[in-house]
């Protein structure tokens, strides 16, 4: 956990936690990723998607005594974001918000919010997550900085302590104010406590231990565990994925045919074996079949085809060539991603140095790290709906997480135009071409769908989101 | 004596100085700023800001060096750089684990070696004799993260005896042990060999000297009290060579603690080095560097307590 | 903290050829079965190192990764590795990688040492005193973490890993060297030497450099272990190797990540390491035997 503030959040434990401790005006039906009315009493949406009339229900109390929710809370903590109305913020996250332009309170508990245009993550992704959270204006304002390692939300358990690398300590709200109540209950648990766990393996070692209710582990441990009867282990798929990227920019890879060359070297099944033990899916373009919109189940599924890497180098008269592979050492098993690409590459004639960095070199967006990279391999994580998966690819994100220099206008038109459209089966039809395109311009390999892999005692009955997201505040106890 | 022990002193607190030294001034050889690979793209200007006074990155070397003393002398050697929390309480937290496990393998191996070195000079020559000689020779030469993978390969993975990962519970003494077990034997085993060696070398001359002879002459024929009279003063090269023990070892429980993945002092360097933490890796490296020159000069001082011989050649 | 450190055997006189010496002290060296046991290992190894490309039977980067975490095979016939590459083929590759390191580290140890040794024994005083200092604080401290430090910090290239390896083996060369010219300055017959204008340079070099040898080649025997196994060891933690290079160490620590799965890797490997260090270690006790030295071998000098 770093920061619990929506504004600024960092890792994926944050989203967790946050779950627990703050509500939006609607949220997904636990385990699915339906909407339903949260702390919105009403959540109407206009016919053209640009405005929202919602109104609040009454009487729902923040944590540590900051009063009751309203709509002023509402438009605070949208605008916030979205850097309008007098807030000059910069949150990463001004996307989710972007289209807002304003949020207008027409009585205590009643606003409605308006968009420039419209915005389809808006509904699917923004509200019911961590971008639609609404804060307490007063709290926010009270503690300015501190607020997001000490936030005020009105969920099912309130925020006691985090202790850095140790641990973050929520404890049941007893003056919950039922938002959740028509689809689910109060907080079960006293207090839940979320670990902060170096790796996967600590992860196991805690479990058998019993210090640890319930974790993620690593795919080599689920056979152990599902043997275990004191286990259970659950599947998730994710919207996440991992991949082999080449810098269009760099010298070296500016050609479209040594690109492809490249692309018909690597044995993605191999790397899959080696690397992950055959556990995840093989990906074959950046939507998952996991997400309802924007899958692409005709992509190419490449076999490696060494002979063809060679004839398509002495095409574009590429000889002696040789390439730097980078990654990050926080990448699970990167390591052996690598050695099987090295060793791929080499059969097709091409050299292959393998450079692992620490996480704050590798992601250090432009400047001279993004001039000089060449082959790199790494995942992305994402959300329930394409965009935030095709956001990173555009033209604007050249220099910035678009790693692969990939910009294509064309690309950043259907993008546009996807984002705006209310219509999921026009926006299917968008993502797929789009995700056709990027195929064309044979910048990425593409390796895996990670799932993720949980176990837990016996005893505790998880409670996990589509994307892969546990939901504290929903596990139970199951039943004897 | 007590003018030997102060040289001994300022001579070793110039060690660690010397270390600290290079450490701060290693920092800037690297390529890069040393706060953007420490912190990464995320950073913050204020988080940047901090870290840079936090470390001191800004001031000269040697200001760098007195100002982490200074700092140590009150407890307080720096935080870690990616939670802030205070690198001390990390220490504090993994240097038990660490301790236990030294200690624990320097009393094995010496209440191995101890016998075995008698029952080695009482019979020289023997096959027993022969066969611990080339015992000790054989575990002496052989890395510590092979006799200890060697150890995890046949208790834990094969024969599954033992547990093979973690440190165990502290509150449940006994799987604390089972945990501690087959590191413990890793190191002592090292240990034990060298100090049997020692053990047995020092007996023959002490039983060959004139102290003995002349017990001997005087009616003590009891073997057992020659013995015990030997042992005495055999035992003080070995008093000596505890702190070198301890300092050899806190090298070899690097490797023994990633192998069987327990928390101690040497996982806590490992990763701080493979997440290029510096505070951690320096406050790290200092403890070691203290703990080990404590150990040195105590047992070097216990030696010469204990020896007069010793004490008689090295006045002057 | 030496136990037993004095001055190496009487100053030699004997100038008889050096190749027969050499051929007699081999067969000496032979007749124990320790010493016979060394000379195998280290024969065994010099053939392996120069001839590995023929004597193994697969290209050691090439990966099969259907094939991968298998037990000896017939195709394979120590097993393979987590991308099915031939164990054999590796760990004969990684004689090459250990030998091009421990070699130029302890000779460089063995040059350093051999001047820090002589300043120290003729110059005395003061700078005998820093000197010993500097020893004892490096001799001491474990030579890992010094490593690692200094290593992860300016990073694990071979150039960097041989100076850091050489300066941990310093302080025993050195003090060979230094014990030695202290000896020879003590003896009157150099006085007269000096007296009737022999210059320094000669003295050192007709006195000392023979009587040193003896002691040098044993300890640059029981280095040379101890040099294989901090550079494999600093390869386990994770230093400075460029995959695909089949370091021993590497062997070992991809070997143990997975040992629940195969423990082939690390068996194979840690018999080998096993075997290369006691191989050396006992042919190095048995020339002292036979050449008669008596020097402080600490195993802190050598992990």
């Amino acid at each position: 956990m770093s920061n619990l503030d929506p504004a600024f959040t960092a890792g994926r434990s944050d989203t967790e936690i946050m779950t627990c401790v703050f509500e939006g005006l609607q949220s997904y039906r636990p385990g699915t990723l339906d909407l339903v009315d949260t702390l919105a009493e009403e959540f109407e949406v206009s016919d053209d998607g640009t405005r929202i009339r919602f109104r609040v229900r009454k009487g729902i109390p923040f944590h540590h005594g900051y009063g009751e929710v309203t709509a002023e809370d509402v438009r605070f903590s949208f605008e916030r974001i979205a850097g309008v109305g007098g807030f000059d913020f910069d949150s990463a996250y001004e996307d989710d918000w972007g289209a807002l332009r304003e949020v207008r309170v027409t009585g205590r508990y009643t606003g409605e919010i308006n968009l420039k245009h419209p915005f389809a993550p808006l509904f699917i992704t923004t509200v019911p997550m961590d971008r639609g959270y609404v804060l307490s204006k007063r709290a926010v304002q009270d503690r300015t900085e501190g607020f997001g390692t000490r936030p005020v939300g009105t969920g099912p358990y309130e925020f006691v302590e985090w202790k850095p690398r140790v641990h973050t300590l929520l404890r049941r709200f007893d003056d919950y104010g039922g938002a959740r109540n028509t689809y689910a209950g109060p907080g079960v648990w006293d207090e839940i406590e979320i670990r902060a766990v170096p790796n996967d393996n600590s992860a196991s070692i805690a479990l058998t231990t019993g210090e640890l209710d319930f974790g993620i582990i690593a795919p080599i441990d689920g056979p152990s565990f599902r043997a275990d009867p004191n286990f259970a282990v659950t599947r998730r798929s994710t919207v996440d994925y991992r991949f082999i990227g080449m810098n269009e920019a760099h010298p070296k890879l500016r050609d479209r045919r040594v690109r492809e060359a490249v692309r018909w070297a690597v044995d993605v099944d191999s790397i899959l074996a080696a690397a992950f033990d055959n556990a995840f899916d093989r990906a074959t373009a950046v939507i998952p079949p996991t997400m309802d919109v924007g899958h692409w189940p005709g992509a190419p599924r490449r076999k490696p085809d060494p002979e063809r890497s060679r004839a398509l180098l002495r095409e574009a008269g590429a000889t002696d060539l040789s390439f730097r592979l980078t990654t990050s050492t926080d990448q699970q098993n990167a390591d052996v991603v690598c050695q099987v690409v090295q060793a791929n590459l080499r059969e097709a004639g091409i050299g292959c140095e393998i450079e692992m960095q620490d996480p704050g070199t590798f992601f250090t967006l432009g400047g001279e790290v993004q001039r000089s990279r060449e082959l790199f391999y790494t995942a992305f994580s994402s959300f329930p709906d394409p965009y935030w998966s095709m956001v990173w690819f555009t033209c604007a994100q050249v220099d910035v997480w678009n790693f692969q220099s990939f910009c294509d206008e064309r690309f950043d038109d259907l993008h546009r135009r996807a984002a705006r459209s209310l219509d999921p089966a026009e926006r299917d039809r968008l993502y797929v071409e789009m995700q056709r395109r990027w195929d064309e311009a044979a910048n990425t390999i593409w390796v895996a769908w990670p799932t993720e892999i949980y176990a837990g005692k016996q005893g505790v009955e998880a409670c996990i989101r589509p994307d892969g997201r546990m939901l504290p505040a929903d596990f139970r106890r199951a039943a004897t | 004596m007590m003018a030997y022990a102060l040289r001994r002193l300022a001579m070793t607190a110039m060690v660690v100085l010397v270390l600290l030294t290079l450490l701060a001034a290693l920092v800037h050889v690297l390529p890069g700023d040393p706060v953007t690979l420490m912190l990464g793209p995320q950073a913050s200007g204020d988080l940047s800001r901090l870290a840079r006074t936090e470390m001191d990155l800004d001031s000269p070397v040697h200001l760098q060096v007195w100002h982490f003393i200074a700092g140590a002398a009150q407890g307080d050697l720096g935080r870690d750089f990616l939670t802030r929390v205070p690198v001390a309480s990390l220490i504090a937290q993994a240097l038990p684990h660490t301790l236990i496990l030294a200690v624990s393998s320097l009393v094995l191996a010496v209440a191995v070696a101890i016998p075995l070195g008698v029952v080695s000079a009482a019979r020289p020559g023997s096959l027993l004799d022969r066969a611990v000689g080339t015992v000790s020779v054989g575990v002496i030469s052989i890395p510590s993260y092979v006799v200890g993978l060697s150890l995890l390969l046949v208790f834990a993975v094969w024969l599954g005896w033992l547990p093979a990962l973690g440190a165990g519970a502290l509150r449940s003494p006994i799987d604390y042990v089972a945990h501690l077990l087959l590191p413990m034997c890793a190191l002592a085993l090292i240990w034990a060999g060298y100090l049997a060696r020692i053990v047995r070398a020092s007996m023959l001359e002490v039983l060959d000297s004139n102290y003995i002879r002349a017990a001997r002459a005087f009616g003590v024929h009891d073997r057992r009290i020659l013995y015990q009279l030997s042992l005495r003063n055999a035992i003080v090269p070995v008093v000596a060579l505890l702190g070198v023990a301890l300092g050899d070892l806190m090298g070899s429980a690097i490797f023994v603690e990633v192998i069987f993945t327990r928390n101690g002092l040497g996982t806590l360097l490992y990763n701080a080095i493979a997440e290029r933490n510096f505070p951690v890796v320096r406050g790290a490296v200092v403890v070691i560097a203290v703990l080990f020159v404590v150990a040195n000069l105590a047992a070097d001082l216990a030696n010469r307590l204990l020896d007069p011989r010793v004490r008689a050649d090295q006045a002057g | 903290m030496s136990v037993s450190t004095a001055p190496p055997g009487a100053p030699s006189r004997r100038r008889s050829v050096p190749g027969a010496k050499v051929a007699a002290g081999l067969r000496r060296v032979a007749r124990s079965p320790a010493g016979a046991f060394g000379l195998l290992v280290v024969a065994a190894l010099l053939v392996v190192a120069i001839l590995a490309p023929v004597l193994a039977p697969h290209d050691y980067a090439a990966i099969d990764v259907p094939r991968r975490l298998e037990g000896p095979s017939s195709d394979y016939w120590l097993g393979t590795d987590h991308l099915g590459r031939d164990l054999l083929s590796r760990l004969i590759g990684g004689v090459r990688i250990a030998l091009r390191i421990a070699v130029p580290a302890v000779l460089l140890g063995l040059a350093i040492g051999l001047v820090v040794g002589l300043v120290a024994g003729y110059v005395g005083r003061w700078v005998d005193t820093v000197a010993v200092v500097v020893m004892d604080a490096i001799q001491s401290f474990p030579a890992v973490i010094l490593a690692l430090t200094v290593l992860a910090l300016l990073g694990g290239s071979a150039t960097n890993i041989i100076v850091v390896i050489a300066i941990a083996f310093v302080p025993g060369f050195a003090r060979v060297t230094r014990a030695a010219v202290q000896s020879i300055k003590q003896n009157t017959y150099i006085d007269a030497e000096r007296n009737l204008g022999a210059g320094t340079a000669r003295i050192i070099l007709r006195h000392v450099l023979p009587n040193i040898v003896a002691p040098l080649l044993v300890l640059t025997a029981m280095d040379l272990p101890g040099a294989i196994a901090i550079e494999s060891g600093l390869a386990f933690l994770g230093l400075g190797v460029q995959p695909p290079t089949p370091d021993w160490g590497v062997i070992l620590s991809d070997g143990f990540e997975r040992i629940s799965l195969s423990p082939w890797p690390v068996l194979w490997t840690c018999l080998l390491l096993a075997f290369v260090t006691l191989g050396f270690t006992f042919l190095g006790e048995r020339l002292r035997d036979v050449l008669d030295v008596r020097t402080d071998d600490s195993p802190a000098s050598s992990r």
